[in-house]
């Protein structure tokens, strides 16, 4: 069966003057999916995304959403999206409240107000509240409600936790992860790592302005180097692991009796290279990722 | 596109009564001030003389007649008006796009399935309804005044002509200002610069009597368009088109701009004046 896709940028490019953000950027994001867009600041995260509503126009390039061209047809991309902006700001007079009935006045195929009002509730909204009195946190949960003022077929969620507490974290990604269980696609932009992990079944990691990696999350992180911790019951010579293709000594203590290895790939040769000695402890740690993450950050640099 | 429009035109509650009564209580009494001229015999003429003509020109000029109504009503009222309700125009029309894009809270509105030529219109045409609501209340604070005064007469369906005057010459500005807000790298250097025109123009028209080298920037200066309080003894049709075309011209200029850049936002190249651009 073919997958369907809610996103398509092919070959995007963008400037600002003489700053080349996106470099030929290339992206594809399957209709239901919840896809974590990953990167640093000025990545180019926020200008793709302003791209895909036509808030600015790429220089080159080809882009659907949802199969429509946001550049001819910005109006028709903009009623199926539920947009959360990276840096919200929101007029100080509104209260939650009439802000919401705002954007609702704006869109069709509009969310039943009470399931609004209790999606606001679950999250602590406070609706009567000047936007102006409230803290960065509470703007931010009015922003997010915001983008369930209507029922889009997609959200872009640029940073949707920024600002908030833990618990309220928690309760924004059940909330999203709810949404999606619908089949709404969620392409969201983070810079907390866990929560990608967490929620994301795709990845992509874009730095300066051009897509580094793109994999189902777990996959990303199967294929990343694990580090295995062995305690042997005996002294052990190395020679035996040095020769082994996809592993690396990290630590061997002095007697010989510990060792840190990097594992990539396949545990196959270890596990069997292993068998040969008294093992009294293995341990795989298996990294986050947030350290995959960085590994393309620093590899990106030594480049 | 009506929720827009309405948004804005309750935004702008303070500012249409704030300046309309201001401007209203002004009319009211000023026409007491015509009555007291001749209660009183006070030889205006005679007063007006100690100053120099350079200083009158600003004013109308020494050889209106400040004794007739139109000439009373210029030189006290609708000589200065275009300064200072200008500025109030200039600064309205450069918060409606441009400043609304450098605080960020336009992002939203136009992530929200709306055209970008919807969001301009409603809100300029917002803008628009509070000037005219504005000079129904200045309207209203003279038809009050008229009620209780003896000496001057004037009709009102006239005084609307004066208005009429003063609301073109205010639209040039107004929508020059939103034009330059699209063009230039910021709405405070979009005001400054319309500002400043505004000012020339203004100086520039009044001086020409008396400078015959200013003739030539003068054609260009869209004061010399501005009847004020002369159009209550006959109104310039022509001069009145002129102020509606050019200010037309600009207001589809900008409007032709803001539909084809990208919005602005801070830290991401703003600073630069912004051409557009072709998207493939």
């Amino acid at each position: 069966m073919m997958t369907e896709t809610a996103i398509t940028l092919e070959n995007v490019h963008k400037y600002y003057g003489k700053v080349h953000a996106l470099r030929g950027l290339n992206l594809e994001v399957h209709a239901g999916e919840i896809f974590g867009f990953l990167g640093p600041n000025g990545a180019g995260k926020t200008t793709t995304i302003r791209c895909m509503l036509d808030l600015i126009r790429p220089n080159q390039g080809r882009i659907k959403i949802l199969g429509v061209d946001p550049q001819k047809h910005p109006q028709e991309v903009k009623q199926k999206v539920g947009y959360l902006p990276g840096d919200l700001r929101i007029d100080g007079d509104f209260t939650a409240r009439s802000f919401l009935k705002h954007v609702r006045k704006l869109r069709k195929n509009k969310r039943n107000w009470e399931d609004l009002l209790t999606l606001g509730e679950r999250i602590g909204v406070s609706f009567d509240q000047r936007i102006e009195h409230l803290s960065q946190g509470n703007r931010q949960k009015v922003g997010f409600l915001q983008s369930f003022v209507s029922e889009p077929p997609l959200m872009m969620l640029d940073e949707p936790t920024l600002g908030l507490d833990p618990l309220i974290q928690q309760e924004v990604l059940n909330i999203i992860r709810e949404e999606a269980n619908k089949g709404t696609t969620i392409f969201f932009s983070s810079h907390i790592l866990s929560e990608v992990q967490k929620i994301a079944d795709r990845v992509g990691i874009i730095r300066k302005g051009v897509l580094v990696e793109i994999a189902e999350t777990d996959e990303l992180l199967n294929r990343a180097i694990n580090q295995a911790t062995v305690q042997f019951s005996e002294a052990v010579d190395e020679s035996q692991f040095n020769q082994l293709p996809n592993i690396k000594i990290l630590r061997i203590n002095d007697d010989h009796q510990l060792f840190t290895l990097e594992v990539s790939g396949e545990m196959d040769g270890l596990i069997k290279t292993l068998a040969k000695f008294p093992v009294r402890d293995l341990a795989i740690h298996r990294p986050s990722l947030e350290q995959v993450f960085l590994k393309y950050y620093k590899e990106a640099e030594e480049d | 596109m009506f929720a827009l429009f309405q948004r804005k035109l309750f935004k702008n509650w303070l500012m249409i009564l704030g300046w309309g009564i201001g401007l209203a209580v002004l009319g009211y009494f000023l026409l007491d001030i015509y009555d007291t001229m001749f209660v009183e015999d006070v030889n205006i003429v005679q007063i007006m003389e100690i100053f120099p003509e350079e200083v009158m020109a600003f004013f109308g000029g020494s050889d209106v007649n400040i004794y007739a109504p139109e000439g009373f009503l210029h030189i006290e009222f609708f000589s200065y008006m275009p300064i200072i309700l200008g500025i109030m125009a200039i600064t309205s029309a450069t918060s409606l796009i441009v400043k609304k894009e450098e605080d960020g809270t336009l992002e939203l509105i136009l992530a929200q399935p709306i055209s970008r030529t919807a969001v301009f219109w409603s809100k300029l045409l917002a803008l628009l309804l509070s000037l005219i609501l504005i000079m129904a209340i200045i309207w209203c604070g003279f038809a009050l005044g008229l009620e209780r005064v003896d000496r001057i007469d004037i009709d009102l369906s006239q005084l609307v002509l004066s208005l009429l005057s003063l609301f073109a010459v205010l639209l040039v500005f107004l929508s020059l200002a939103l034009f330059l807000g699209m063009v230039l790298p910021s709405s405070g250097a979009a005001s400054l610069v319309t500002g400043f025109l505004l000012i020339a123009s203004w100086f520039i028209t009044s001086l020409t009597p008396f400078n015959e080298n200013l003739e030539p920037i003068n054609r260009f200066s869209p004061m010399r368009f501005y009847q004020g309080g002369a159009a209550l003894a006959g109104f310039n049709q022509q001069h009145f088109f002129v102020l509606m075309g050019i200010s037309l011209v600009f207001f589809v200029l900008a409007w032709v701009l803001f539909e084809r850049r990208d919005l602005r936002f801070g830290g991401t190249g703003w600073l630069r004046v912004v051409f557009p651009k072709k998207s493939n």
